[in-house]
């Protein structure tokens, strides 16, 4: 029987500042777990995270419109 | 050749000062260079030489002291082949001549080292790294190749680059390498930094002599030491430091008075009063292990009697101008922060210190490479050494005076 709440991976945000140019989609996706500073860049959060954060997370990495965003699951690195 | 005595180090005891980009001193040729240090190194062992590196500690020499037996044995293990070693002269930090005296004055050390790293590796290319604006290291470099145009191995070449502070940086360096701009990018993949593209493995070239050296005597005859560029208002004083010398020793063996503090390795390093410097011995793991970094070896020394925040303001300023403007929180952060420092150093109003910490706070670690990490270091080390200063500003006076130090 398949769960119909399978648990989030665990894992880290991470960013490629190289190619965010601060369009700020991630934390509209992610709120609460993405913020932005002053300039309208991701301030992501520092620690591994899972559960709702990591679905959210996840959610973030597949709407950036510069593909600048990765999650590490834990493990995969 | 196996050297079984310990060799005089790769400058020795002289002082070497860079005017103008020119490092005053004699040149080893290709000749003077085996009679010294003894005939061609033999090409070591792989598992050797990890050993030897291992044993005599060494430490990668462009600032970030990496340990070089963990980066050469990651490289050996990443089982890619088409490697290029790139051999990095390409300073970048007005105050650093280190590099410069090694290029200009012990090419060859250079070159050993190169050639070794690249055998250890099976690489196919040896690039040597080095900046435009500096054409007596190029020179140098020229004419050390063409001196041993008969050695096995692939033959160096020189790549040069426009001077700037990020062209030694080794992200920009192995884009640049792989056929992309001299500008860094994000690394996902520690240990993999050249992903996406052929392999590529960046040491200093300071680094590289050093391996050199171990190459031939192995680290039960290794001297640790450390070149170190003694910089004093307009003077750059490159010199040889044995890890057992301290601060104090090596500031009056050059001649430079005790001064105030010094920036401790560079611009991206801290500054330290020199009542808490004086005593350490210039020794990168002794260092390290007290939470401090000899960086690329700059001791930037502030004069008695001089604003410290007089001093710190156009250095971050001039960190600020070298953003590579890729990402945003450097390249809006540090022109911010540069502006808060100059207004510190001046006449600050009530809430410029908060407004600099917080955004110290912001920057820290958000780039694609360290220089905004390094600014941030710099800066809160000199809120830290110079509270004093800080405070002196805030009810409108300066240790300086008027006049301008």
């Amino acid at each position: 029987m398949v769960n119909p709440n399978p648990p989030g991976r665990q894992g880290t945000l991470r960013i490629d500042p190289v190619a965010c140019d601060g369009i700020g989609m991630c934390a509209h996706l992610a709120p609460g777990l993405v913020g932005l500073d002053r300039w309208g860049f991701p301030v992501l959060p520092r620690d591994g995270i899972d559960g709702d954060d990591a679905r959210a997370a996840v959610r973030a990495v597949r709407g950036c419109p510069r593909k600048a965003l990765r999650f590490i699951g834990v493990g995969t690195a | 050749m196996r050297v079984t005595t310990t060799l005089e180090g790769l400058l020795g005891g002289a002082i070497f000062p860079v005017r103008d980009g020119e490092a005053c001193g004699h040149r080893h040729g290709h000749a003077e260079h085996e009679h010294a240090f003894g005939g061609p190194p033999e090409m070591p062992d792989p598992r050797w030489l990890d050993r030897q590196v291992r044993m005599a500690g060494l430490t990668g020499r462009g600032g970030a002291h990496f340990p070089v037996g963990t980066k050469m044995a990651a490289s050996r293990a990443a089982s890619v082949n088409g490697w290029t070693l790139v051999a990095n002269g390409a300073e970048g930090e007005p105050a650093s001549g280190k590099d410069a005296a090694l290029l200009q004055l012990r090419p060859h050390l250079i070159l050993d080292g190169a050639l070794i790293a690249a055998a250890m590796i099976g690489a196919r290319r040896v690039v040597i790294w080095l900046a435009e604006q500096a054409p007596q290291s190029v020179r140098s470099m020229q004419l050390a190749i063409a001196e041993r145009a008969s050695s096995p191995g692939p033959r160096p070449e020189i790549v040069t680059t426009a001077e700037r502070y990020l062209s030694g940086e080794s992200s920009a360096i192995i884009r640049a390498v792989q056929g992309g701009p001299a500008l860094p990018r994000t690394t996902f993949e520690p240990g993999r930094s050249w992903a996406g593209g052929p392999p590529v493995l960046v040491h200093n070239v300071e680094t590289l002599a050093r391996l050199g050296m171990l190459a031939r005597t192995g680290a039960e005859f290794h001297k640790p030491s450390s070149l170190v560029t003694v910089t004093d208002r307009d003077r750059r004083l490159v010199v040889e430091v044995p890890g057992r010398e301290r601060f104090g020793e090596v500031f009056s063996r050059v001649g430079v008075p005790a001064p105030q503090a010094v920036l401790l390795g560079g611009y991206g390093g801290e500054w330290v009063a020199w009542e808490e410097l004086a005593g350490l011995r210039v020794d990168p793991q002794a260092l390290r292990a007290s939470g401090r970094s000899l960086g690329a070896g700059v001791l930037l020394a502030l004069p008695r009697g001089h604003c410290g925040l007089r001093a710190t303001a156009p250095i971050a300023a001039w960190l600020a101008g070298e953003s590579a403007g890729q990402c945003g929180p450097c390249r809006f952060g540090l022109p911010a922060i540069a502006d808060l420092t100059t207004r510190l150093a001046g006449r600050p109003r009530r809430r410029d210190l908060g407004r600099l910490r917080e955004l110290l706070g912001l920057v820290d670690g958000r780039g694609a490479c360290r220089l905004p990490d390094g600014a941030v270091r710099m800066l809160r080390s000199a809120l830290r050494t110079f509270a004093a200063e800080v405070e002196l500003h805030r009810r409108g006076q300066c240790t300086a005076g008027d006049g301008r130090r």
